[in-house]
């Protein structure tokens, strides 16, 4: 591997995950291996213009949580406290005895409660104000994601939420390392977390153009780089890393799965929701994180690439890849598998990547049958691909034209 | 519980998914753990669930089901 002497590499010791692709870690990467989208029709949505969705399956909020407690949540914030109870015990911390001052929690979320606001919107105009819920704004507000996470696991450093849309996760991790650098935490439970597959949310996306029309068929809908992608399939989860600085995390004789080695952010200037279509702000993030990290494009084996399926992202992201890094990574997006989990995105996807670089696996690119033709990059589809991961990157573009790029390596 | 209790009983562990088995007459609203707006949330349902008007603030924390149940029998409704 090369030098990476003079960067600031922080420990990933623990990570949590409950997403369309199950919940826990052994779940997610078993199915993430299969390349099987996890797609499917929602019941809860026949009127809206697209059905579907990917969705977190048998997820029992009242068994894990106790009932009264769920209740007083949204469900962004119980997937974010699921998580992140799961991050905490990968990790091998007790947070009944850790010095709670110390921990940090830095968690991406997008859309808040969408739920609660639809279902009180719709009280207001109904019933007139006084049947509007005074749980109304703290079961809304996004930045409870890290709020009640806090609380549940009695973390009481620094905590915020990032907001970079589709971004918000990676960004999460990148402000995660800059509170660890500084020593303002020796602990930071970082990622991101998204709910908000309501009508009004979706039905929104669905105007725009951006979500997959294929509703015959879902679970070929999400099908990143291919030549027919129609557009993205809305997904909700939650994915936590606890970070820690490698000295610590040495000293504990904690688990090493890989290194958080570099990070870059950049911002298109351009368009509200459209990326700039030379990707000129993704390759500007890129290049700062490799910098950042102390290694060269061509150190790169993995991208796990923002990949969502949308006719736009992908030409624009893929010519991207091919430009900095060449042809020499092996590329997935594992959304085809997950679908946009929006805000948690970037840390669900920096999850797998951690675990694509301990396990020397890339996962493949669900329903990639035909690259499109206007790329020239090496996508891997079909099954996963066993090979050496030494140095992983995963990208992250938002609305608002935020991107992110993260570098992870081996320890 | 009387009936007025057991109906309140009945829209804790429903509607707030309240532990059927911490509830009784004497528990107060504190020990279930509701602050002051679980308390006007339960307002609202209880106004409709009765049928009769619930200001903000008339049931306070330290009240037990049976006190809520004396509030509301008090303002004429019957079970």
């Amino acid at each position: 591997m090369a030098q990476t002497g003079g960067s600031f590499g922080v420990a990933i010791t623990g990570l949590g995950l409950v997403t369309p692709a199950g919940i826990g870690v052994q779940q997610n990467w078993d199915r993430i291996q299969t390349g099987i989208s996890c797609a499917t029709t929602d019941e809860s949505l026949t009127d809206s213009p697209v059905g579907f969705n990917c969705r977190v399956p048998g997820f029992d909020a009242d068994a894990l949580l106790g009932g009264f407690s769920a209740w007083q949540m949204e469900r962004f914030v119980q997937l974010a406290i699921v998580a992140a109870r799961q991050s905490a015990a990968d990790a091998g911390l007790d947070p009944s005895t850790w010095d709670g001052a110390r921990v940090g929690i830095v968690l991406g979320n997008s859309l808040g409660g969408a739920q609660t606001f639809e279902r009180q919107h719709s009280a207001l105009l109904e019933r007139g104000p006084r049947a509007v819920s005074p749980l109304t704004i703290p079961m809304y507000m996004v930045n409870m994601a890290a709020g009640y996470v806090a609380i549940d696991l009695g973390a009481k450093g620094p905590s915020l939420v990032t907001a970079t849309a589709c971004a918000s996760g990676s960004t999460a991790i990148g402000t995660a390392r800059d509170l660890l650098r500084s020593g303002a935490c020796d602990v930071v439970l970082a990622g991101g977390t998204e709910s908000a597959l309501t009508p009004t949310t979706l039905s929104g996306l669905a105007r725009m153009g951006a979500l997959s029309k294929r509703s015959d068929d879902p679970a070929s809908a999400c099908r990143p780089f291919d030549a027919d992608r129609d557009g993205f399939v809305a997904g909700e989860g939650a994915g936590v890393l606890v970070l820690e600085r490698i000295e610590d995390a040495r000293a504990r004789g904690a688990r090493i799965r890989a290194v958080v080695r570099g990070f870059g952010a950049a911002t298109d200037a351009h368009h509200a929701t459209a990326p700039e279509p030379g990707g000129r702000g993704i390759e500007q993030a890129l290049r700062t994180a490799l910098a950042d990290a102390g290694l060269g494009p061509g150190d790169v084996d993995h991208v796990n690439a923002h990949g969502t399926s949308t006719p736009m992202n992908d030409v624009t992201e893929g010519r991207m890849l091919r430009r900095v890094l060449g042809d020499r990574a092996a590329v997935t997006s594992t959304k085809g598998v997950t679908g946009h989990t929006l805000a948690a995105a970037g840390a669900i996807e920096a999850a797998y990547a951690a675990l694509a670089v301990e396990h020397g696996t890339v996962p493949p690119t669900a329903n990639l049958t035909r690259l499109d033709p206007e790329l020239d990059i090496d996508v891997v589809a079909g099954a996963a691909r066993t090979t050496t991961v030494d140095v992983a990157v995963s990208t992250s573009l938002g609305f608002g034209g935020h991107n992110a790029a993260l570098v992870l390596t081996a320890h | 519980m009387n009936g007025i209790e057991q109906r309140i009983a009945n829209v804790l562990s429903t509607s707030f998914k309240v532990d059927p088995n911490a509830i009784d007459s004497d528990v107060t609203f504190l020990a279930l753990k509701f602050d002051s707006l679980v308390l006007i949330e339960l307002s609202l349902i209880l106004e409709k669930e009765f049928g009769t008007p619930i200001e903000d603030g008339e049931l306070t924390d330290d009240m037990t089901i049976n006190d809520a149940a004396e509030l509301i029998a008090a303002k004429g409704a019957t079970v």
